[in-house]
């Protein structure tokens, strides 16, 4: 509001007044007249610059009017000025069959002779015209006619499918969702070449009209799944939806959770192996990650490379994987809780050796480990947001440089640094980010109920939060499931990971119909192989 | 009926994991100094006993429970005492079930005080444990199921853990001789520690829920399966550690043998992570004497479903019950009556409405369905 205001004339005012009026009531459908139709649709966009109005004439033994509208950046070029106008203003010269194009007829001989296009929609409403032209359509409208012909003209400026940032693997897929639906569905399907794999596409938000797809394997998924999560989507009335982070905040079982009740993720294998296992996947128009739901709090420390690994190695990366969440969750805690309450329980030289670490510190141990802690936090958002080789520098200066520093000021003990840095460390070998979030929260008031109540305060704490997380539900699935409610079935794919001939089941969490991704053990004749050579 | 719609939301596998994590509360800290004063160097015999009279016992009332499948203890003993006979029996229980949980909040607290957190008022600790209960009972049935299974996972490896580390230290020769004084002192012992059994009475009120009432007699005695394990490990431990003589003379057996235990060179002196364990045991306790007082309120005072908030309330006269002993002589005096008498109510209640409901053929509307 700081700029000198120019003055205005009264005249361009009240064109600009006019220019964003908005119709009361625009017509539901266009009238056959095209010079009022063009002025119609280009009144109900509000004159916009980028959208492009061209009209023409054809016809051979009469003149016929026609009209193209569409967005300028949403459209293929080539594809109107070759298959579109040249046809039209080129070959509808030619008298094809004894038939001249006339205005009776432009019509059809249009669709039957001259678009070369293979998607055409035919409509006379002008709601589904305008959204047309909005994702990247063309309009082609004729004189004398109530409807218009709506071609598939879209293309647009797009990634194309790069290794995903946020879930790399050592050995797996190095492909990753992009931000257009079209390919990501692609990326899907072409894993997963099923009959049975269905795709629903719902169009969500008022004003953004984002295309949702909502994937499934029609005869593995529960179908209980399925209908609560289309009844979920269509339930959703928002003016936009501009990352799939809004679908799955508004889906939810319980908002009021820090833990994550949907799974996203960028890594196209992930997915399918999801829809194998009997879950649904979401994916939004916009955004590289897909949602998948249900989700069981076990799915956060797995990872899809647990899979491509020998089994060995998946079990014990798991076990690392956990152990290291339950540390950036409670290793603060219980430093606070061994040094202020109990310290012996130490050994008495480590006892001593702690306390001789902690001479000469000013704070408590959980003053210190709090600002130790929010200093770390602060250099993990502030490597976030800058770019890459910027951030790691941030990194380094803040850990190392910080933390010595600190350790020789005598502000803090040096064995804070190292719970500190073990925390941090700990929450990122967490495969999903938004699960070591939650955790990295839940840290700080566990410090204050250590240092308050010592081991008792940790229990009470992970006590509630143990409450809490059996009360979730994803998509009516117990959150907890295999631990509670157990399922033997389920143990095989949780903690461990054993080797697809032991687990020749499908994971019992979300009670697939198809209960089997072998065949059951005996069913099958003997194994072929080394023995017919001997034979 | 309106009892016919009762949600089947509670699992096989979760009927074990409550009536095992209901069962083992507070006990563990005393039992071994109790039976050793009744039973000597039998004291793990009678605690084997008692185990076996408290399954009985638990046999009666699955028995009981499964011929009113649809019904909740408070409202079958309606049906066959009459109402005013059924209330009377009703409010004895809730009375019953409120004193036993402020006890053993109480017992709680005397040993949170006392061993480690030794300057921390008594009332904050009791009062963060209530709240704690009252937040786990005022979850859905379900819900409190699953925290009791995964509770259950988590800590009893756990607390066994703890007991063979503190193995090193048993001594078998406190074991002999064996029935050194015959047959009486191991019958009384074996009373002793039925009341450490208390909390088997939670079934009763449960029954209803289960998904799969046909396997229902199996999980019960999982469950009590369960229960008894960790009872005769605790007492074999502290019994082959100290002696009956020594053991006698401690408050706290169970906590003194977990103090003296060690990994050398790693952990000594483990009762912090005792009493991290121990504060799993005693809330999953009261949380269950939470919700059976809360439904068979509800009960009484004719409503549809049992209101949420009323655990948060109730904890307000727990709060006081627990304070009002003057010390741990007037607590542990307060405890022996309190299960002495729940003990003989659910032992008399059970009895008495099984056989009325034989006599007078009375059955519970639907089948076990299984």
């Amino acid at each position: 509001m700081t700029q000198t205001k120019k003055p205005i004339r009264a005249r361009e005012l009240a064109s600009q007044r006019k220019r964003e009026e908005v119709l009361k009531e625009p017509p539901q459908e266009l009238t056959g007249d095209l010079k009022a139709d063009m002025a119609l649709i280009k009144k109900l966009v509000h004159y916009s610059s980028d959208i492009v109005f061209r009209e023409f004439a054809l016809g051979t033994e009469e003149r016929v009017e026609a009209g193209l509208i569409y967005a300028d950046a949403l459209v293929n070029k080539q594809v109107i000025d070759q298959d579109i106008m040249q046809g039209l203003m080129h070959w509808a010269g030619l008298v094809r069959a004894g038939q001249p194009l006339t205005r009776s007829n432009a019509f059809q001989y249009i669709e039957e002779y001259l678009l070369t296009i293979g998607e055409i929609k035919i409509t006379g409403q002008v709601e589904e015209i305008l959204g047309g032209i909005l994702s990247g359509d063309t309009a082609l409208l004729i004189d004398g006619s109530p409807q218009a012909y709506l071609t598939n003209t879209r293309s647009w400026a797009m990634r194309t499918p790069t290794e995903p940032n946020v879930e790399a693997v050592i050995r797996g897929p190095r492909e990753g969702f992009t931000e257009t639906l079209i390919v990501n569905l692609g990326l899907v399907r072409r894993r997963l070449k099923d009959p049975d794999l269905k795709v629903e596409t719902f169009e969500i938000g008022k004003r953004t009209k984002t295309s949702v797809s909502l994937l499934y394997v029609v005869d593995i998924i529960n179908p209980r799944i399925v209908t609560e999560l289309r009844r979920r989507l269509k339930n959703i009335s928002i003016d936009g939806i501009v990352d799939s982070s809004y679908v799955e905040q508004l889906i939810e079982d319980s908002t009021a959770s820090p833990f994550p009740q949907i799974h996203s993720t960028e890594r196209p294998d992930k997915v399918v192996a999801n829809l194998l296992e009997g879950r649904a996947a979401i994916i939004v128009d916009g955004s590289p990650f897909a949602l998948i739901a249900p989700a069981v709090w076990a799915q956060f420390f797995h990872s899809p490379e647990d899979y491509y690994e020998r089994s060995q190695i998946g079990t014990f990366v798991r076990i690392i994987r956990l152990l290291s969440m339950f540390f950036s969750l409670t290793l603060p805690a219980i430093y606070i809780a061994f040094t202020s309450f109990h310290p012996e329980m130490l050994p008495i030289p480590l006892a001593l050796a702690i306390s001789g670490a902690r001479s000469g510190v000013p704070f408590s141990p959980f003053l210190e480990t709090l600002v130790m802690e929010i200093m770390v936090e602060i250099l993990r958002e502030a490597s976030v947001r800058l770019p890459g080789p910027i951030g790691q520098t941030i990194g380094i200066i803040g850990g190392l440089i910080l933390g010595d520093a600190s350790v020789r000021a005598g502000i803090v003990s040096p064995l804070t640094v190292i719970i500190v840095a073990i925390t941090a460390i700990g929450s990122f070998a967490s495969p999903s980010y938004s699960s070591a979030i939650a955790f990295r929260m839940l840290r700080f008031p566990l410090m204050v109920l250590a240092t308050t109540f010592g081991f008792y305060g940790v229990s009470v704490g992970l006590i509630l939060i143990t409450i809490h997380v059996a009360s979730l539900d994803s998509v009516g699935v117990p959150y907890l499931t295999p631990y509670a409610p157990f399922m033997p079935e389920g143990q095989k794919d949780a903690i461990l990971r054993l080797p697809w001939s032991l687990a020749r089941q499908r994971a019992p969490e979300v009670k697939p119909q198809d209960k089997w991704r072998m065949p059951r053990p005996g069913k099958k004749g003997k194994k072929g192989g080394l023995d017919e050579e001997n034979g | 009926m309106r009892r016919m719609d009762k949600e089947k939301q509670i699992t096989p596998r979760q009927i074990t994991s409550i009536l095992a994590s209901t069962i083992v509360g507070a006990g563990i800290l005393t039992l071994p100094r109790e039976v050793a004063a009744a039973a000597g160097s039998d004291g793990h015999l009678a605690t084997l006993l008692g185990g076996i009279l408290a399954t009985l016992l638990l046999l009666l009332l699955t028995r009981l429970g499964l011929r009113f499948p649809q019904q909740t203890l408070m409202e079958y003993s309606d049906l066959i005492l009459g109402r005013f006979l059924g209330k009377i029996l009703s409010i004895s229980f809730i009375i019953y079930w409120l004193l036993l949980a402020a006890i053993v909040v109480r017992i709680f607290g005397e040993m949170v005080i006392t061993a480690v957190l030794t300057r921390t008022p008594l009332e904050v600790i009791i009062g963060i444990m209530l709240l704690l209960g009252a937040q786990l009972a005022a979850q859905e049935l379900r819900v409190f199921a699953r925290v009791h299974e995964i509770l259950l996972i988590l800590t009893f490896p756990l607390l066994l853990l703890l007991f063979l580390i503190s193995a090193r230290n048993v001594n078998l020769l406190h074991l002999l001789p064996v029935l050194a004084f015959g047959l009486l002192p191991v019958l009384r012992g074996a009373l002793a520690t039925s009341l450490s059994y208390l909390g088997i009475e939670i079934i009763t009120m449960l029954v209803p829920y289960y998904t799969e009432q046909g396997q229902a007699l199996k999980y019960h005695l999982y469950g009590a399966a369960v229960a008894l394990v960790v009872y005769v490990t605790i007492v074999v431990i502290s019994l082959g550690s100290f002696g009956a003589d020594a053991l006698q003379y401690l408050q706290w057996p169970t906590l003194e043998q977990i103090r003296i235990a060690t990994i050398p060179g790693v952990l000594e002196r483990l009762e912090s992570v005792f009493i991290g364990v121990w504060v799993v045991v005693v809330f999953t306790t009261v949380g269950s004497l939470l919700l059976m007082v809360n439904l068979s309120l509800s009960h009484l005072l004719g409503w549809q479903k049992r209101n949420r908030l009323w655990h948060y309330l109730l904890i307000l006269p727990m709060f006081f019950l627990a304070r009002y002993p003057r010390n741990i002589v007037a607590v542990e005096l307060y405890a022996g009556i309190i299960s002495r008498a729940g003990l003989i109510l659910i032992t008399a209640a059970g009895g008495l409405l099984y056989l009325v409901a034989l006599l007078r053929r009375l059955k519970g509307a639907g089948k076990e369905n299984g």
